[in-house]
């Protein structure tokens, strides 16, 4: 059984215009999510991530330019149609980002702020009604006394808290699909366990799409169905959450997975990846990450390497595995 | 026995809280609420904690940024709260610190040759082409070249902008370097240079860590030792090797079981924490971790557990383990 694919991005590549040029911050990049399944799409600072989930989101920034491609939500091609009936129940997406205290206008409370929303997306008129939904919301994702939480200003609430307020207000009118920026990477450890947990529950109970976006590989492999792993702009590698984990073909991914703490074996000392990011004003011409990567040969320099299905539902773009050798 | 390099013995730091125009005192935060333990020359402590366990505020305290409320803190035997003069200065420059965010430690509007060269001139007396030479070799040791010289930190990315921090940090040749969760704003990749260059420069110049986090995955890569602390009390220490391979005190348990771990997903049990730490306005009485814990039993809740020594360097503090 083949599940329906909410969303499909193709060949998406999205400029910066800054004043010293122009930023390729993403480059040709396509994968889709299914109905109800969690992607993680994890990467560096520069690698494209945060842009791709703005993009779906329609969020961009005024400086950012779609050169091409397409995405395309429920079988509608988002960038053509962005604007007409955008709020039909069904078309709802959400996102929620890395800083809860930024998201909240600090002026409101908890409980106006998640009412408006409430009342311009499902049209909900009665303020009795409302009020319900909203508590029911801030019910479902766990937090103690919603009552109290709904009259207060986010400056009394906690971090780990406020994130799922946050959460609460993304969910409360039936999004089918929630882009999550980064939701942990300001809290501890132990609210981070917490909120991913949450997210787990939430996505079975109300079967939402989930798009989540991380630095962190143990964090994606921990809520992610599949993995799609980002470098510089472009899609480096892409399978199930396990058979990326415990078959990694990427270098870079490789190198990604070693640096990561372990807890269950012993090193004196830590991998790391040498060097750092190429200028995203310049790209390399082959493969862009040949500078840092140790098993670099002669054509990486020269050649771009195209992302092929090199295993069954493994993605990888890398001179090392190529179809015909297979 | 001799002594050792910091001695902490029973810290406490409470904030007053005030109200109104007057600023009545109506209670105390108690950040750091009787904290002991030792810094040897050369080893690396770890204090482990969530937000609000008071790790800072310790931090704080060492550096003399916040006056103690009560306790001591020994200095090669020295009481710092009361060194002056030229004895202050030196413990000064003997502490130095590394703090999370490299873009807020550094001035955005001095680069790099400048920014490292200030404690220099002020501590040193070299002469221009020293300072230009002892400046190179500071960067060239924290894994930088010249050219970073004359950059600015807007100009460094992450990672860059920490070994310059770091550089700042062992520029007057301490013997203590507070580490403020050095990595937490970096990517992995990078977390893993700096850990590794932190570890390096420790061997090279016999430094000693004060390493304050809330990760306890990367604790084991570089410290001797590890101290848990919640709402500003301790609840286990021990020797890295101990904590890790057998945390006994159900908060340190926890706070592992929260690691993301790719490779453990599926085998290890969970133990994820309900609920945040409560306020430390009103700690709770009897052991502090009574309303989190899994294992909570009535004695929890009405004492405060003693030390309990499974080996002369493992200590928790812990209703659990006490004989009945």
């Amino acid at each position: 059984m083949t599940r329906q694919k909410i969303l499909q991005v193709e060949n998406l590549s999205i400029d910066y215009v800054v004043l010293d040029g122009i930023i390729k911050a993403v480059r040709n990049v396509s994968f889709t999510i299914d109905e109800g399944e969690v992607v993680c799409l994890v990467g560096e600072s520069g690698s494209g991530k945060t842009t791709v989930g703005l993009a779906i989101a329609g969020a961009l920034p005024e400086n950012a330019v779609i050169r091409e491609g397409k995405i395309i939500f429920r079988g509608r091609d988002f960038l053509s149609n962005r604007l007409k009936d955008k709020s039909t129940s069904e078309d709802r997406i959400m996102i929620i980002f890395q800083d809860p205290v930024a998201t909240l206008n600090p002026l409101f409370r908890v409980g106006e702020i998640i009412s408006d929303v409430i009342k311009h997306h499902l049209k909900i008129t009665n303020p009795g009604e409302i009020r319900e939904k909203a508590l029911e919301f801030l019910k479902a994702v766990e937090l103690p006394d919603p009552e109290r939480v709904f009259n207060s200003y986010p400056h009394e609430l906690s971090g780990g808290m406020l994130q799922r307020v946050v959460i609460a207000i993304a969910l409360s009118i039936n999004p089918r699909l929630l882009i999550a920026d980064e939701p942990t990477t300001m809290l501890d450890v132990t609210l981070q366990a917490q909120i991913l947990d949450l997210l787990i529950n939430l996505k079975k109970k109300l079967g939402v799409s989930i798009l989540f976006i991380t630095h962190n590989l143990g964090v994606a492999a921990e809520i992610g169905d599949r993995i799609i792993v980002m470098y510089g702009g472009e899609i480096f590698e892409e399978a199930r959450s396990e058979e990326l984990l415990y078959n990694p073909l990427h270098p870079y991914t490789r190198g990604l997975l070693e640096c990561i703490p372990k807890t269950h074996i012993k090193y004196s000392k830590l991998k790391s990846i040498p060097g750092m990011i190429f200028d995203l004003m310049n790209p390399p011409k082959g493969c862009t990450f040949v500078d840092r990567c140790t098993e670099a040969m002669e054509i990486c320099r020269n050649v771009k390497p195209q992302l092929v299905e090199f295993l069954k539902d493994h993605r990888v773009a890398c001179h090392l595995y190529r179809l015909e050798e297979r | 026995m001799s002594t050792p390099l910091l001695r902490i013995k029973d810290l406490k730091k409470y904030f007053p809280i005030k109200v109104g125009l007057l600023g009545k005192v109506v209670g105390y935060v108690k950040a750091v609420d009787g904290v002991s333990f030792d810094i040897d020359l050369g080893e690396v402590v770890s204090i482990v904690g969530e937000s609000g366990s008071g790790k800072t505020t310790i931090a704080k305290c060492i550096l003399l940024l916040e006056r103690l409320t009560y306790g001591k803190i020994l200095y090669n035997g020295e009481d710092v709260t009361l060194l002056r003069a030229e004895k202050l200065r030196e413990y000064r420059r003997s502490i130095q610190a590394v703090f999370q965010n490299p873009f807020l430690s550094l001035d955005p509007r001095m680069n790099v040759f400048d920014i490292l060269a200030e404690p220099v001139k002020i501590n040193m007396k070299l002469s221009r082409e020293e300072l230009y030479e002892y400046i190179s070799s500071l960067l060239n040791m924290v894994g930088l070249d010249r050219s970073f010289l004359d950059k600015y930190p807007h100009e460094l990315s992450g990672g860059q902008a920490q070994r310059v921090a770091i550089a700042r940090a062992i520029s007057l040749k301490p013997r203590l370097i507070i580490l403020d969760e050095p990595t937490s704003a970096l990517d992995v990749s990078v977390q893993a240079q700096i850990l590794n260059l932190l570890a390096d420069l420790k061997n090279e110049l016999n430094l000693s860590y004060l390493l304050i986090t809330h990760d306890l995955s990367i604790v084991k890569y570089i410290s001797d030792r590890i101290i848990v602390v919640y709402l500003g009390r301790i609840m286990e220490e021990g020797l890295s090797e101990e904590i890790l391979d057998k945390p006994l005190h159900p908060y340190t348990q926890t706070l592992f079981s929260a690691i993301p771990d790719p490779y453990t997903r599926s085998s290890r049990e969970r133990i994820i924490l309900r609920g945040e730490p409560p306020s430390p306005i009103n700690p709770p009485p009897g052991c502090r971790f009574h309303t989190r814990c899994p294992y909570v039993m009535e004695v929890c809740k009405r004492q405060e557990p003693d030390e309990i020594r499974f080996s002369s360097t493992h200590k928790v503090y812990c209703w659990l383990y006490v004989e009945k």
